[in-house]
């Protein structure tokens, strides 16, 4: 998993511009190894509360290479879903964050094959976590390296959250192929996280369409150093129009944008558009990354993905840790696709629903749930409307306590994302089932 | 205060829905959760409304604190 040679650099902390061979990493690595093992148990597991930072990234690897399964969580969730999940899972071992008191430890012994659990709904903190095998966490990151061509000499940076499977996508392929990792916390609109682009060097960034946004604004070819000359985009579909234009300013620096399509339930990109299909192919995302295979199902549509970053299953608490592959290689996306006849995926549209709010992806119908606490009723629905979430909710419904700032509250998002709309009776279909359609129409 | 001082600290607790009472002048990015990537988006917008103006890059990116906020809008021409 840490491919490079020991005196090359692995990684840059760019809050203190310490530079980290891969012989001080697997040092690193090799000493909290050491303690993780009897801290976890023969049978435990761990939860990192995961910032962007060399911490997380030493904790990760430890637990890859003893064998303790660790579960990625995003520092900035709130305490009460942080302990929620704790609840649920019962981690034998807790970083990144601090409790005050004793935690409830200790449960049913992990399955032996169970390496990494990621969240697919993110900030909504939903105790449903993706069970990914140390295989298969190993296949998406050689397969990554291999598919971008990432050389020793790639320089990245954490753009993104590392708690996220693109975010964590970025390190673990990096340094699978022997390149280096710029580590910060900073976001693309601070002048801090461009001033480490270009103190070491950067030369490939990662974003999704919500990152691509920022760029417009910050101007990226002002900002960016003469070195960057790769831009990776997955997370959802960034516009056409958007895409040749980011593609063609890096084209001017003798690289490319490269468009991935991906999920966290094959531990992070399924396929990848090479620059070279640019611009002429924007809006399509490419073909499986090496070892992996794409196919449409002929009845309804649905992109089916096999390959070996496939994850074993869900987990919905501790027990279902003990749960071995489930899925054997196969995974039903949900989403919607065609193959054009050079082989060319696009996406014709997704099933589940999931929405983007500044680039978050959240669950309608998790979102719903909450709403409807909130509301006191059960007659609310939620749709996406561009990059907010429209809730809509009965008028005249009892003690509406809902208002943006309690969904804000409530969702760890912004309020700004949201928009609600009061409606006297919410369309519903003959069989009572709410009318999204008419919803999606509604002024 | 001046209209236009009160006006950019509307700006600011609308954008990061921060109370009607909450002191805004001490405020810097990722001081408090709201005023994240996200939130620093939502605050450009609602400073360019407030005052029709249009930030450019190098403003996006020195707006990070209510201090430099009031020496961006001032040099957009905005007396406070």
């Amino acid at each position: 998993m840490l491919g490079g040679r020991d005196d090359r650099i692995a990684l840059v902390d760019a809050a203190t511009g310490e530079r980290i061979t891969y012989g001080a990493l697997r040092a690193r690595v090799a000493e909290r190894a050491v303690a993780l093992r009897p801290a976890a148990g023969p049978a435990g597991i761990g939860v990192a509360f995961a910032g962007n930072d060399v911490a997380t990234i030493v904790e990760l690897y430890a637990a890859l290479a003893t064998g303790v399964p660790i579960a990625l969580l995003d520092r900035q969730l709130d305490d009460r879903r942080a302990r929620a999940w704790i609840e649920r899972y019962r981690p034998e071992v807790v970083t990144g964050r601090a409790f005050g008191g004793p935690l409830p430890r200790g449960g049913a012994a992990p399955h032996r094959d169970l390496a990494l659990l990621l969240s697919t709904s993110g900030t909504l903190g939903s105790p449903r976590m993706v069970r990914l095998a140390g295989a298969a966490v190993e296949a998406n990151a050689r397969a990554i390296a291999e598919a971008l061509a990432i050389g020793p000499d790639e320089i990245a940076v954490t753009s993104l959250p590392l708690a996220y499977a693109y975010g964590l996508s970025i390190v673990t392929s990096h340094l699978a192929a022997g390149a280096t990792v710029v580590v910060t916390a900073e976001s693309v609109v601070s002048e801090r996280f461009w001033r480490a682009c270009r103190d070491h060097g950067v030369t490939s960034l990662a974003g999704v369409p919500y990152t691509y946004e920022m760029l417009r604004r910050v101007e990226l070819t002002r900002v960016a150093p003469p070195t960057l000359r790769t831009l990776t985009q997955a997370g959802g579909a960034l516009a056409p129009a958007q895409i040749r234009h980011f593609h063609a300013i890096a084209a001017a620096r003798g690289g490319g944008l490269i468009v991935m399509y991906g999920q966290t339930e094959a531990t992070a990109r399924i396929s990848v558009l090479p620059a070279s299909e640019l611009p002429a192919r924007a809006g399509a995302v490419g073909r499986a990354i090496p070892g992996g295979a794409i196919a449409i199902a002929p009845d309804g549509g649905e992109i089916v993905f096999r390959g070996p970053s496939v994850m074993m299953g869900y987990a919905g608490g501790r027990d279902d840790l003990a749960r071995g592959d489930e899925l054997g290689g196969e995974l039903w996306t949900g989403d919607r696709g065609v193959l054009d006849r050079d082989g060319l995926l696009w996406i014709t549209g997704r099933s589940r629903r999931i929405a983007k709010v500044f680039g978050q992806r959240i669950d309608l119908d998790e979102l719903e749930a909450i709403a409807r606490a909130l509301a006191g009723t059960s007659a609310v629905a939620a749709i996406a409307r561009g990059d907010r979430v429209r809730v809509f909710v009965e008028a005249g419904s009892a003690a509406t306590a809902i208002d943006t700032r309690a969904l804000a509250e409530a969702t760890g998002l912004h309020g700004r994302g949201f928009e609600l709309v009061e409606l006297p009776v919410l369309p519903r279909l003959a069989s009572g089932k709410l009318d999204y359609q008419a919803l999606a129409e509604a002024p | 205060m001046t209209a236009n001082e009160a006006k950019l600290q509307a700006a600011f607790r609308e954008a990061l829905e921060l109370a009607p009472d909450h002191d805004v002048t001490a405020l810097a990015f990722r001081t408090i959760r709201a005023w994240d990537s996200v939130g620093h988006m939502q605050l450009i917008a609602a400073i360019e409304a407030a005052f029709d103006l249009m930030l450019d890059a190098d403003d996006v990116l020195a707006l990070t604190s209510y201090a430099t906020a009031r020496e961006i809008v001032a040099r957009h021409g905005v007396a406070l």
